[in-house]
């Protein structure tokens, strides 16, 4: 079932799940053609069998609890943070695909239907991009991406 | 009829702002060193496998390694000096064939809180 909001009760596995079928969606698999039918573009957690490249992983990152939304109040606001990670085959592949996720992040926060914030993923911040780089030709390049996100619970 | 109002003081109010405000400056100074080092041992720690990832220790080169730089009076960076250790990266983050460490990552999260009461603690000292 595909999420659509975070909810209070499942707010991790929602938010990494929600960013997941947002980037599957909207950003284009080079390889689409031919990936193997039992392989996939988007993942949630690092593969840990022979894939095809290139993917992108999207994990969390921890959480923490910015402050409750009140003395007498059982909602917190926490802040996520989820790391979306480019595993390409060259530099190039690696820079353009981590362009269209935070592009793809940055211009969908306020759309009032399907926009980030509607969803209750607020503030969207990039906090650090890191390239790393195995050696060799024919080494996995990679982006590891840290966004930060608010999340109200109530 | 003229009205005339005259404030009393206002030199002085001013001198005990501006007083106020460079201690304010000096103490959360002295809280962001407190936080960087403290932040500084954290890693070191995780390194060495007193926290709640892998243990990272073979030479000792990458936990000797980490630093604490202030660059400016309000601001600390927590790394690793990359010339002897020029595998921290892998270490941190992973490859496709190796595990990622998260001893940086996973400090962060767990101190965010605590650097913000370093800070906190110094500013609430202020008479």
């Amino acid at each position: 079932m595909a999420i659509t909001s975070v909810a209070s009760a499942t707010f991790m596995s929602d938010t990494i799940n929600l960013i997941r079928d947002k980037i599957k969606n909207n950003v284009t698999d080079p390889i689409a053609s031919i990936r193997p039918g039992n392989e996939k573009f988007c993942l949630t957690s690092y593969p840990k069998r022979p894939c095809t490249y290139p993917i992108i992983t999207i994990t969390d990152r921890g959480t923490i609890q910015q402050g409750r939304l009140g003395m007498a109040s059982e909602g917190t606001v926490l802040s996520i943070d989820i790391e979306v990670r480019i595993w390409a085959r060259n530099v190039r592949e690696r820079d353009e695909l981590t362009q269209q996720v935070y592009d793809y992040l940055r211009t969908n926060q306020l759309d009032t239907t399907t926009g980030l914030s509607d969803s209750n993923l607020h503030d969207f911040s990039l906090m650090s991009a890191v390239n790393v780089d195995e050696p060799g030709e024919a080494g996995i390049r990679s982006k590891v991406c840290e966004y930060r996100f608010l999340v109200i619970i109530s | 009829m003229t009205v005339n109002i005259q404030i009393e003081g206002v030199p002085q109010v001013k001198a005990f702002l501006s007083a106020k405000s460079k201690e304010a400056l000096n103490r959360a100074e002295d809280a962001i060193k407190k936080a960087g080092f403290y932040i500084q041992g954290e890693v070191v720690e995780s390194i060495a496998g007193r926290k709640a990832e892998p243990r990272s220790v073979d030479t000792g080169n990458f936990m000797k390694s980490i630093l604490a730089i202030f660059p400016n009076k309000l601001s600390a960076n927590i790394g690793c000096n990359k010339y002897p250790v020029a595998y921290a990266d892998v270490l941190e983050y992973g490859t496709s064939t190796r595990k990622p460490r998260r001893h940086f990552s996973n400090t962060k999260t767990r101190n965010e809180k605590k650097v913000k009461d370093f800070v906190e603690a110094e500013i609430k000292k202020i008479g």
